[in-house]
């Protein structure tokens, strides 16, 4: 329609910026909006005209995550201690969205530092769930996702160590894409955990999901962990002879009957497809969360340390030491995020931590080698994005997260389905698959290493034979 | 690993983690961390129990395999110098200005 001039790149930003202006303040998905940069870039383009040969996303808006930098452009990761920060540069997905044509609309609700599944250890307050305003709406890429459920903005770019882009994605009725760890530059996302930090885009469908990805992924000279988009598998033969893996029941156990009964019809579906499913058994590591725990840690409290309150927007008080300055700047991190540094053994031991964390990295091979014997019997594996429906807003306050029965058993399942392949850099990608007392739910298929291909085939299939990804919020259209 | 995992942490162990990361704790927050401390010390006895499985292995670094990866060495631009100080409230002469780490007056 842009190429065709049935509609200018103007009136899709004033769609938006509209929708943002009316439903934002109640659903908190942005905490920075930059409409008139929007509006500007929009009129330029539409001056310039947009043709058959023009970038692919030439005119089209998008929402960042806010621990992305943009270029004079608010930055803050949710956190205090970057309130008053601006970025200084573009991080390389930002560049190549607008190398790509897209025009920022703003920029989306985050947990602190992206530590958080539900947006509410932000310091902006939580965004809320589009399909009810008593949930949350995940996290942590949970005002991304907020943003694209309720059609604030046609796409968003969120990010995951884990599951920040398919869980919050799971819970709000849209499309989240976790690429193979390096196929998406890192420069410029506010580091938090280097090893395990995948960006990726939270969309309305499969398809547009796939676009966005095409335009940010790739060898980034910035960041010596990508590698060439050349990697990533063509997707080959017929559909119907993609195997299916689905976990073994006792997994399963902890899926709320819900989110379960969604999940059976959706299997059913893939079975009418033609596809193959077989049941696969999880790589068995107790207390799998250990692995994971000691890798983010040190990570998480190495990449804190650059916060000194010397280069990143805190005022210098007058009369005190460098040392005051430290302490005062580092006293704004949230209570959890002074948590993981204060529980990172390095700090006890620093000789003594290397053993473990060859330890750890010793079973990240040991998960990987069981992994790669799984998916030589299927090609994807899977199950519920979450295990639960969308939590109640309030499930973090004071400090702390206040669990129910059934939001314990979020975490057991998750370090199986979520935190295990994420440790080997695998793919996933979750579809909405249906809805429980008026909340969306989702379905997540992760592959092996390069696999986006097949996933993004196995997913838009599965959309094509289901209505979930065309409903909306009757309350926001 | 065993002297961390025989470790009994105590105050002193958080006030030194404190001071590496340099946070401000109160007395509360000391108390509590000891024994969160101490629950992490957990996750490296179950590394112990699951060495035997993994005795035989090579640590992943990265899980696509990179080794020895570096930025490539090409000269480029430098970030302009106002983006470079844009959120730095105090500079003087092209420099971030911190308050002096020496207390001495420098005789004149």
């Amino acid at each position: 329609m842009l190429v065709t001039r049935q509609l200018s790149s103007r009136e899709l930003v004033d769609y938006y910026l509209a929708r943002i202006e009316k439903y934002n303040p109640v659903l908190n998905a942005y905490v920075t909006v930059v409409g008139e940069l929007a509006r500007e870039k929009a009129n330029s383009i539409d001056n310039a005209g947009i043709t058959t040969s023009s970038p692919l996303l030439t005119g089209i808006p998008v929402a960042i995550k806010d621990s992305f930098l943009t270029h004079h452009i608010r930055t803050t990761a949710g956190s205090n201690v970057l309130r008053r920060y601006t970025g200084q540069y573009d991080s390389t997905v930002v560049r190549r969205l607008k190398e790509a044509g897209a025009i920022i609309l703003g920029k989306t609700n985050l947990d602190e530092f992206s530590l958080g599944f539900t947006t509410e250890t932000s310091i902006f307050g939580p965004s809320l769930n589009p399909w009810d305003i008593n949930h949350l709406p995940g996290g942590s890429s949970g005002g991304s996702a907020a943003a694209v459920g309720s059609g604030l903005a046609p796409a968003a770019i969120g990010s995951e160590h884990y599951d920040s882009i398919r869980q919050p994605a799971a819970w709000c009725g849209v499309v989240g894409l976790k690429p193979t760890y390096g196929v998406v530059s890192r420069y410029g996302v506010i580091a938090m955990a280097s090893s395990l930090e995948c960006p990726g885009p939270i969309a309305r469908s499969v398809k547009d999901a796939g676009i966005v990805l095409r335009q940010i992924c790739g060898k980034d000279n910035r960041d010596a962990n990508t590698v060439s988009s050349d990697n990533i598998k063509p997707f080959k033969g017929n559909k119907s002879e993609i195997k299916v893996g689905i976990p073994v029941r006792k997994v399963l156990a902890d899926v709320d009957p819900e989110v379960m009964a969604n999940f059976t019809k959706a299997v059913d579906v893939l079975k009418e497809m033609g596809l193959t499913i077989k049941v696969v058994e999880l790589p068995s590591v107790e207390r799998t969360s250990s692995i994971f725990e000691i890798l983010y840690r040190v990570e998480v409290s190495s990449n804190l340390a650059r916060y000194d309150g010397i280069r990143y927007g805190q005022e210098t008080p007058e009369g005190k030491d460098v040392e005051e300055i430290y302490l005062e700047s580092r006293e704004k991190f949230g209570p959890l995020l002074k948590y993981q540094m204060m529980t990172d053994l390095r700090a006890v031991s620093s000789a003594d931590f290397q053993m473990i964390y060859d330890e750890a990295l010793k079973l990240r091979t040991y998960i990987k080698n069981n992994f790669d014997a799984i998916f030589k019997k299927v090609d994807v594996i899977a199950s519920p994005t979450s295990p639960c429906l969308p939590y109640r807003k309030g499930f973090f306050s004071g400090g702390k997260y206040h669990g129910t029965e059934i939001t314990d058993r979020y975490k057991p399942y998750v370090d199986l389905t979520a935190q295990l392949p994420a440790l080997c850099g695998f793919p996933g990608i979750s579809v909405p698959c249906g809805f429980s007392s008026g909340l969306p739910v989702g379905i997540q298929f992760f592959g092996p290493l390069f696999s986006e291909n097949t996933l993004l085939e196995v997913a838009s299939a599965y959309e094509r034979e289901t209505p979930w990804h065309k409903k909306l919020p009757e309350n926001l259209s | 690993m065993k002297e961390i995992v025989n470790a009994d942490f105590d105050i002193d162990h958080i006030k030194h983690i404190a001071k590496v990361y340099k946070l401000r704790l109160s007395q509360e927050d000391k108390v509590h961390l000891v024994a969160q401390l101490s629950k992490t010390k957990e996750y490296l006895r179950s590394f112990k129990k699951l060495h035997k499985r993994t005795s035989s292995l090579l640590p992943t670094y990265h899980v696509c395999g990179l080794y020895n990866s570096y930025r490539v060495d090409i000269v480029a631009s430098s970030m302009d110098l106002s983006d470079v100080f844009l959120n730095a409230k105090n500079t003087k002469d092209g420099c971030f200005t911190i308050p002096g780490l020496f207390k001495e007056k420098v005789n004149e």
